[in-house]
């Protein structure tokens, strides 16, 4: 019931959004740490490619942006940064929307008469 | 232990308070000076490093300004030497504006990051709720 | 007045028991719905035990996803309310949440 290709998904995407949003704000606390550089969260094609073969899960993975930093600085670019940041806590938002969802369906389901 | 997003925003409200509080400090006493038989008022300079494995920011140490500062002539100030002499500074005013900016531009992204992280934890905690 | 059926070919009459469902019901055999039941049961206790799991870890700050736990606790919570109305109300129950599974 819970191991449905739907919330294994919708679960491995919970767990990549959040550790993106860890990743912004660890980019965002080193925009002046000079040498610093980006880090940046994929997970999304992994799980497209997981769901398309009936799985589900997927793991998110860190890499560092490869832009040159600024003179005595860092390379993260604080609007890239908080488009970024706005829009993971929106799919996240959604996600845990999605997930509640099917939770209530069942409850739903089961307290019919 | 990793820390989560609001952790993580944290430790950068902390540095970046540090380096605001360095840089009023300098900017108060860019015309304090000195005796030359003493050191002039040295700047202080906040130095950040990334903490490992997403655990933010912190202050690695600090580093100070040039000891020598400027020698200028000004006979008629208390701390002239016998040639008329005083230590000011060596700060420049608008490197230091600039660094105040920065400092307060960075402050306020990290407390923004805070308030996204926020909304996170509310979303999750909706999980499930009738 | 109507006329008792009589047994063919050793089919034994049946009385009403009931309006008949409009939709496709799966075999609803005692065995599938048995082993679901103690599925059910069995996955009450180990929802359970890591819902309160990540719950400690969540207070003693050491989860840095507070979806798992949250998750976690959802799970642990409907699949004991799924036990105890499949206890309650049987094959009828079973089937309505079988239906929400697309």
């Amino acid at each position: 019931m819970f191991e449905s290709v739907t919330s294994v998904a919708l679960e491995s995407a919970l767990d990549g959004l959040a550790l993106r949003q860890r990743a912004i704000a660890n980019n965002i606390a080193n925009v002046n740490t000079p040498g610093y550089q980006a880090e940046r969260v994929s997970f999304e094609d992994t799980l497209a490619q997981s769901v398309r073969t009936g799985d589900g899960h997927a793991t998110a993975t860190t890499a560092r942006s490869m832009e040159p930093t600024r003179l005595d600085g860092s390379n993260v670019n604080m609007d890239t940064e908080t488009l970024s940041n706005i829009d993971t806590v929106l799919r996240y938002q959604f996600a845990t929307q999605a997930a509640s969802g099917t939770l209530n369906g069942i409850r739903t389901a089961l307290r019919s008469n | 232990m990793p820390l989560d997003a609001i952790g993580i925003a944290g430790t950068a409200l902390t540095v970046h308070r540090k380096w605001l509080d360095a840089v009023a400090d300098n900017l108060s006493n860019i015309n304090t000076a000195t005796a030359t038989t003493d050191d002039a008022f040295r700047a202080r300079y906040v130095l950040a490093q990334a903490g490992g494995e997403d655990t933010g920011v912190y202050v690695a140490g600090t580093e100070l300004g040039d000891a020598a500062g400027r020698v200028v002539h000004e006979p008629s100030h208390p701390l002239a030497d016998e040639n008329g002499n005083v230590r000011y500074p060596d700060i420049d005013y608008s490197e230091q504006m600039g660094s105040l900016i920065m400092a307060q531009r960075g402050y306020q992204a990290n407390a923004a990051v805070v308030d996204r992280a926020k909304e996170t934890y509310q979303a999750a905690l909706q999980i499930g709720r009738n | 007045m109507p006329a008792v059926i009589p047994p063919v070919m050793g089919v034994s009459p049946t009385t009403a028991t009931g309006y008949a469902s409009t939709t496709e019901l799966p075999s609803t055999d005692g065995s599938q719905f048995a082993t679901s039941l103690t599925g059910a049961l069995e996955n009450v206790q180990s929802l359970q035990s890591t819902s309160n799991d990540l719950s400690i870890q969540a207070v003693t700050g050491d989860l840095t996803d507070i979806h798992a736990a949250t998750l976690a606790s959802s799970r642990a919570s409907i699949a004991l309310e799924m036990a105890s109305t499949f206890r309650n109300r049987g094959v009828e129950a079973f089937n309505e949440v079988m239906r929400m599974q697309a």
